[in-house]
């Protein structure tokens, strides 16, 4: 907490002013119908230099007989979802055989608790 | 005791100034250079790792537990560790202490892969699996879900389509339901300039920067008053601590998958979907009337992410007869973490939970 004395509590006020008086102001100006147009008016620009700008890379990298980010990424994914679909199937395995999960078994704690009686 | 002269006074005044400001400038330079806070730290058991979704077991702190175990439904937005930040500072650890079983879905950035997840892959599919597995793990059949602002979205469709599933009780923190509420999205996302199909085919999942952005604009001010004030604070290590662990959580947003994102702003933004009681999943439709468990919800009143209007019809449309809305101070982050929730929410939810939990 700021100390009463503090000369620069003043300076503290002033700042928790303007960050409020903003927050209002220019909160105002960005609910407008213009702000949204402005703002998805660029957006749109920037996504269709954006894809633009994908399918020339996508052209060149297949000139050029090489993967595409893309692609990496889908192999980097399709390798994530054969790991996981291992480790549910080891699951499934030991579950059904009955076996002991890889996990080290904890002592669990009994699940009698109430509540303490109320003074 | 008389007081010091004036001119004492003063000079004890400039002694404080030139210290913080020595302070400032050693800490400011020990800020740069130390690593970022360890998060998350409570001790757990990863159950399941499935794409985006993971699911934790968090180790028992207590030597006798609540039958019903706590499923905590973190937002699709942010990290999971919101509500497990340092030790003596976490929501999980709290509830450990208190003799609850919890367990969490949180999520990690969808994979390009994934693009195709939609609300019924959360609902239909994420949170009935992960439902099942607590059953397992706890020998329970059972369970209270804890929903976080989307998070809570996606517990109240689920509950709404499963009445009579294995929901005891239901929990929402900052759960919005009225879309039309929440002025700045509605703006932003206006169908007459927002092109959402555009945005979800050239991208796929919605990059996290733009999720970032979004939130940091409802408060365009923050930021700039958040950096001079963490200058202002730099002698206080306990302040600098508190805004290095709120300001990596609130930096780390997540992607979202794009079809659940156009989803959600086609059926829930513009149609809203879910007050209106038209909202579609798997062939069902949504009616939040039907959810009969006992039910909370606790919202902030001075949540500037969902405003109390958005989600103040949630308690008077549940079906429930054990219900009940609570409004505590503080705002859409500080009610779940820090100081204001360790003196509010935190007990507030204990004492309900207790006797429901049995």
């Amino acid at each position: 907490m700021a100390d009463a004395k503090d000369p620069a509590d003043f300076f503290r006020d002033m700042l928790g002013q303007w960050e409020r008086a903003s927050n209002e102001i220019v909160g105002k100006m960005l609910q407008t119908s213009e702000f949204s147009r402005g703002m998805n008016n660029a957006t749109t620009v920037s996504l269709k230099l954006q894809q633009a700008m994908h399918e020339q890379m996508t052209r060149f990298l297949a000139a050029a007989n090489m993967p595409s980010r893309e692609e990496v990424a889908s192999l980097g994914a399709g390798m994530r979802a054969l790991d996981e679909r291992l480790a549910r199937i080891e699951a499934m395995l030991i579950a059904a055989t009955g076996g002991k999960p890889a996990a080290p078994d904890r002592p669990r704690p009994p699940r009698t608790r109430k509540p303490a009686p109320k003074a | 005791m008389a007081a010091a002269p004036p001119n004492l006074q003063l000079l004890e005044q400039m002694r404080g100034l030139v210290d913080r400001t020595l302070q400032r400038n050693i800490k400011g330079l020990e800020y740069f250079a130390s690593p970022a806070p360890a998060l998350g730290a409570t001790p757990k058991d990863v159950l399941l790792t499935r794409g985006t979704l993971n699911l934790y077991h968090y180790r028992p702190l207590a030597d006798e537990i609540y039958r019903v175990p706590i499923l905590l439904v973190m937002a699709t937005t942010n990290r999971g560790y919101i509500l497990d930040m340092a030790p003596g500072q976490s929501f999980v650890e709290f509830l450990l202490r208190q003799g609850y079983d919890v367990f969490m879905m949180d999520w990690s950035p969808p994979r390009a892969d994934e693009k195709h997840l939609r609300i019924e892959d959360y609902v239909l599919d994420f949170i009935p699996e992960c439902l099942e597995r607590v059953r397992t793990v706890t020998g329970e059949p059972d369970v209270t879900l804890v929903g976080y602002c989307f998070g809570g979205v996606l517990s109240t469709i689920y509950t709404a389509l499963h009445a009579d599933g294995p929901v005891k009780n239901l929990v929402t923190f900052t759960t919005p339901v009225d879309f039309t509420q929440m002025p700045m999205f509605q703006a932003w996302s206006d169908p007459r300039y927002f092109d959402v199909d555009r945005l979800v085919d050239t991208l796929g999942n919605v990059p996290p920067d733009l999720i970032f952005a979004s939130f940091d604009m409802l408060r365009p001010a923050q930021r700039i008053a958040g950096n001079i004030r963490l200058w202002d604070h730099m002698w206080n290590d306990e302040f600098v601590k508190s805004y290095r662990m709120f300001d990596r959580w609130a930096t780390d947003a997540l992607p979202l998958a794009g079809e659940y994102f156009r989803q959600t702003t086609k059926e829930l933004m513009w149609k809203n979907g879910l007050l209106h009681r038209s909202l579609q999943i798997g062939g069902r439709t949504v009616d939040i009337g039907a959810i009969a468990m006992p039910f909370l919800h606790v919202v902030a009143e001075h949540d500037h992410i969902i405003p109390y209007g958005a989600s103040k019809p949630l308690v008077q449309m549940v079906g429930s007869t054990d219900k009940e809305e609570v409004v505590l101070k503080g705002g859409h982050i500080s009610l779940v973490a820090g100081g204001n929730a360790i003196k509010r929410l935190w007990p507030r939810l204990d004492l309900w939970l207790q006797e429901r939990s049995l």
